[in-house]
């Protein structure tokens, strides 16, 4: 980005579409990569773009406007973007977003005078663990607070990938061969260390992590012997950076590149394990050695994310080593098509997505549509919009393979030759190791024509997304992927007979399709063991907001939301009461206390007006306020509708007016239930799965919690002292020590008083963002 | 044919019909705005959505792209299609209350208040204009732009393109384009002209 310009507009521009090969359906790539090096869209480059691929200039336009990747006005040096997901926000990003405002003088989508900074929000990063989270040229400032903006705004650098490729298989035989060489090299009983490399560690330095156990390896010669691996998400973000050596999968927390040294001269040389990083087990007060004894990992089932702490994910070598395309090599030689089906339908996959659709039935349909030039596809949706999930994302980035094998392996039981694997663009580094991953199985001839000598070909493109949340939408998804306007269609002929380019298709999300080899491999009656009656296997949910264990988790089905709160979460933090968890995400809804107990199980969900989505759980305290929940949800929604339908694009706007009026005090009684006449229609008549579901927080939140609401309209009073217009805070003058340091992190300078004298906050200035609150160490700021 | 019940009568459509072509051809009247033949249909302004009964499940589905199908049960006129209709008048009225379209269907099935504050907004971007450039006028001079409650017709950079022939087109069929019989009218206003006139002819009856 911001390289000089060599070429003018129209060569660099003609280039570009070139290399796209003038196909449409790369139209979001070569905007990105326009956008790449102008750093926003020129008006001369989307008439050339038009030209040159022969699309009309107000087709470009609506595509440019509408994904909020895109920016058509120039953009500052540094891109400063606040993650607003559900996570963050109930860790008060909003007031962290105004600390900056006012520390750039900029309002979000706005640029610095001097070009330095652009300022912008994102409605969920995937790293909710390490909330709230403020990104400043790709490098993730997690666990930000108000005070820490201005130091922070200043350093910033960058990831790097290889990928390693000289082998193309044209058998099966020729594969096992190779697996036996790649375990002997890999698991021999030799030493690796794995440092999870996954969003929330990453936040935290793990890279420096892994470098400086690098060199402190080679300081002593070892670099030969143990091998450092960056892996993919391990799941226990709140612990991060975590690492386990192996074989004896001695487990760390919190390690820092200080501990590099002493770990390579204990652990590594001696055998002897450095106590003061061991994970303690907070019931028994004992200390932890091993990964799998430590609590948060024991009741887990990570028959999908397990693989994750053992793979380099830019290595198709490990996967190998692992059993990797061992379930495709049955797939392709030992099964028809239509017993791959069988065998899916038996285990019982149903989609894990959110919708919970039984999978074989999808591809059975697929299967049958007739297509007149025999074009078929295969799609992976890793559109992972939901704020607050980021187990699809952690699937990609750390085990890009099995999602690969599971699409292929899908792809020959519906008979497609084409796939393609969409994924946010929010999302860069998943982005990268899919297309890696893709290179390297090309390479090895698992992808591509005549996969292991078998004759079924299949290939797999990259489609990347442009920030947009409907983009989810299986519709969507697919216009998008043709280069068009994210907008849904109506699904009255199903996708599985007119998809993409009106050809049948076939949707998944990641992980479903992570459960594919798996489901081949073990066979389907010992896969359907697991779970309940109707939903099978485990789900992987990512437990954040105000959870003392926040991380990613995979559980069986049909384990009570409490026993993850509780027993995996290791409950609320800082002594505070549970208010609700919210699952599904803008889909879903927020389950109270009293349900705790229902089990994970996507019909059980949908009955107590939530849904199973695709795994966000966004745990909820007293702090929390419940309208303020839904007017988050409410506001997302009203930001990402497509604005095609008019109850979606209306009705929301109105919904929100009504709960942002009862947030602000002036809400009355009729009006709530104006609100549900209005949500009951919003239900019943938008086109597509986002408006059907939109009113779903509104409801569920007036079902629970009715009380908080009625509280807001008649009494004024926000229990939780969210809601900004109903509270204020003032300084008690005997707790008030004079440290000065509220003064200083104030973004609108409402409070006054010099150094060890009370001060006092000027109520005319004061926007009640709750900075000084939160920092006060004296707890000498009140809400009243 | 395909055999399904449209307002309680069996009948008959041929293959590949949707609900409001099958409904047209029996003279069953199902409210459209976005939908107008000669062009693909959009399902955009949902005003003409019906129930679908099939089974025991009962949905409601935009009647200008729902194929017909065997064995359904269709309803244009049931509680739940009233309620959701007239929603929809409501909310787009809210947004433009100078469309004598839309008043016009306000007074026709009983809207009888704006319960919304609005602004008038002047469209309901039903997307005619943009499908009648570029389907029926072969241009694609206009589109949509931006999303969600801030999308837009618009020419590409708010200038005119060399492609526009100022044909007219997009006005001709534009629903917002006339003003209700009261003269301009401000957001949350009814027109109901000619409710008005019906209560005068009844006006003689006591003198």
């Amino acid at each position: 980005m911001g390289a000089p310009h060599t070429k003018s507009i129209g060569d660099f521009v003609a280039e570009v579409v070139q290399r796209n090969r003038v196909d449409r359906s790369r139209l979001t790539t070569v905007l990105h990569e326009v956008q790449e090096e102008y750093n926003y869209l020129p008006e001369q480059a989307l008439r050339d773009v038009a030209d040159l691929m022969g699309i009309p200039v107000a087709d470009i336009y609506g595509v440019a406007t509408f994904y909020t990747s895109f920016s058509l006005k120039p953009k500052g040096k540094h891109i400063v973007t606040v993650c607003t997901g559900t996570a963050c926000h109930v860790r008060n990003s909003e007031g962290l977003l105004e600390k900056i405002c006012r520390y750039l003088g900029v309002r979000p989508g706005e640029t610095t005078d001097d070009m330095l900074f652009s300022l912008e929000t994102v409605n969920c990063l995937g790293a909710c663990a390490m909330s709230p989270i403020m990104v400043v040229d790709g490098t993730y400032y997690g666990d930000m607070n108000a005070s820490r903006v201005e130091r922070v705004l200043e350093k910033y650098q960058d990831a790097e990938v290889v990928s390693r490729l000289e082998w193309s298989f044209t058998s099966p035989l020729e594969l096992s061969e190779y697996r036996e060489l790649a375990r002997s090299t890999r698991y021999s009983g030799a030493t690796s260390i794995s440092v999870c490399c996954g969003p929330g560690c990453l936040v935290v330095g793990s890279k420096n992590v892994a470098e400086a156990l690098e060199l402190a390896l080679q300081r002593k010669g070892l670099s030969e012997k143990v091998t450092v691996k960056e892996t993919g998400c391990h799941g226990f973000c709140e612990r991060g950076p975590v690492i386990v050596i192996r074989p004896e999968n001695v487990f760390y927390q919190k390690v820092t590149p200080d501990d590099a040294e002493e770990i390579v001269k204990d652990t590594i040389v001696a055998g002897k394990v450095v106590d003061r990083l061991l994970h303690e087990d907070p019931d028994t007060g004992k200390k932890v050695v091993h990964e799998n004894e430590v609590p948060f990992y024991a009741k887990q089932s990570r028959q999908i994310l397990g693989p994750n702490t053992l793979l380099d994910p830019y290595d198709i070598d490990d996967y190998i080593a692992n059993g990797g395309y061992s379930a495709l090599v049955k797939a392709l030689f030992e099964m028809e098509p239509e017993q791959i089906i069988d065998e899916v339908e038996s285990a019982g996959l149903r989609g894990r997505g959110g919708g919970g659709y039984p999978a074989a039935s999808k591809w059975k349909a697929c299967r049958k549509a007739r297509t007149p030039d025999g074009v078929k596809y295969v799609l992976c949706n890793a559109d992972e919009g939901d704020p607050g999930a980021f187990m699809d994302r952690c699937l990609l980035e750390g085990n890009p393979h099995s999602v690969l094998e599971g699409m292929t392996i899908g792809a020959r039981a519906i008979g497609a030759k084409q796939g393609y694997v969409y994924v946010r663009n929010e999302y860069p580094l998943a982005v990268k190791s899919i297309t890696n991953a893709i290179e390297q199985a090309e390479s090895k001839g698992l992808l591509g024509d005549d996969i292991l000598g078998s004759g079924f070909d299949f290939q797999v493109g990259v489609s990347r997304g442009g920030g947009a949340f409907v983009c989810g939408e299986s519709t969507a998804l697919m216009t998008s992927i043709e280069g068009r306007i994210g907008e849904p269609r109506e699904k009255y002929i199903h996708t599985a007979v007119k998809g993409l380019y009106m050809r049948p298709t076939n949707l998944n999300n990641v992980e479903t399709w992570a459960n594919v080899p798996l489901i081949i491999n073990v066979g389907a009656e010992e896969y359907a063991r697991v779970g309940t009656e109707k939903s099978k296997g485990t789900k992987i949910f990512s437990l954040v907001g105000k959870i003392n264990n926040t991380g990613l988790v995979e559980v069986p089905m049909g384990i009570t939301l409490r026993e993850i709160i509780y027993e995996i979460g290791g409950g609320i933090p800082g002594g505070k009461e549970f208010k609700a968890v919210q699952t599904g995400g803008p889909s879903g809804g927020c389950i109270p206390e009293s349900l705790l107990d229902t089990p994970v199980d996507f019909d059980r969900l949908a009955e107590v007006g939530s849904m199973m989505g695709s795994g966000g759980m966004i745990v909820m305290d007293e702090d929390t306020c419940m309208v303020d929940v839904a007017r988050y949800f409410l506001e997302f929604l009203c930001d990402e509708s497509c604005g095609k339908c008019t109850p979606c694009r209306e009705g929301l706007k109105h919904m929100l007016g009504i709960v942002k009026d009862v947030t602000e005090g002036n809400g009355t009684m009729e009006k709530l239930d104006l609100l549900e006449e209005l949500a009951e229609v919003v239900r019943d008549t938008s086109l597509c799965g986002l408006g059907q579901t939109a009113p779903n927080p509104v409801l569920s939140t007036i079902r629970y919690f009715k009380d908080e609401y009625r509280e807001h309209i008649e009494e004024k009073r926000c229990r939780a002292g969210v809601c900004k217009a109903l509270i204020s805070y003032e300084i008690d003058p005997d707790t008030c020590t004079g440290c000065v340091r509220c003064i200083k992190s104030c973004p609108s300078q409402a409070i006054n008083g010099e150094k060890k004298k009370p001060h006092t906050i000027d109520v005319t200035k004061c926007e009640r963002c709750g900075i000084c609150f939160e920092i006060c160490e004296f707890d000498a700021v009140v809400r009243k | 044919m395909v055999r399904l019940v449209l307002d309680r009568q069996h009948v008959e459509a041929e293959e590949g019909w949707t609900i409001l072509d099958t409904a047209r051809y029996y003279g069953v009247e199902i409210p459209t705005l976005c939908y107008i033949d000669g062009l693909s249909p959009y399902s955009a302004c949902r005003l003409c959505v019906v129930e679908v009964i099939k089974g025991d499940r009962s949905r409601l589905a935009a009647s200008c792209s729902f194929p017909v199908q065997e064995g359904i049960e269709v309803r244009t006129d049931s509680p739940r299609v009233r309620r959701s209709r007239n929603m929809i008048i409501e909310l787009m009225l809210a947004e433009t209350p100078n469309s004598k379209t839309l008043q016009c269907l306000a007074s026709k099935y009983g809207v009888e208040k704006i319960r919304f504050r609005g602004e008038d907004r002047h469209c309901i971007r039903c997307g005619l204009c943009v499908r009648i450039c570029k389907e029926q006028m072969g241009a694609g001079a206009i589109g949509f732009a931006q999303r969600g409650i801030n999308r837009e017709v618009v020419m590409p950079f708010h200038k005119t393109p060399e492609v526009c022939r100022e044909c007219g087109a997009c006005l001709y069929v534009c629903p917002v384009c006339e003003l209700p019989c009261r003269g301009p009218l401000q957001p949350g206003e009814l027109c109901n002209a000619c409710l008005d006139a019906v209560q005068l002819v009844e006006f003689p009856a006591g003198d």
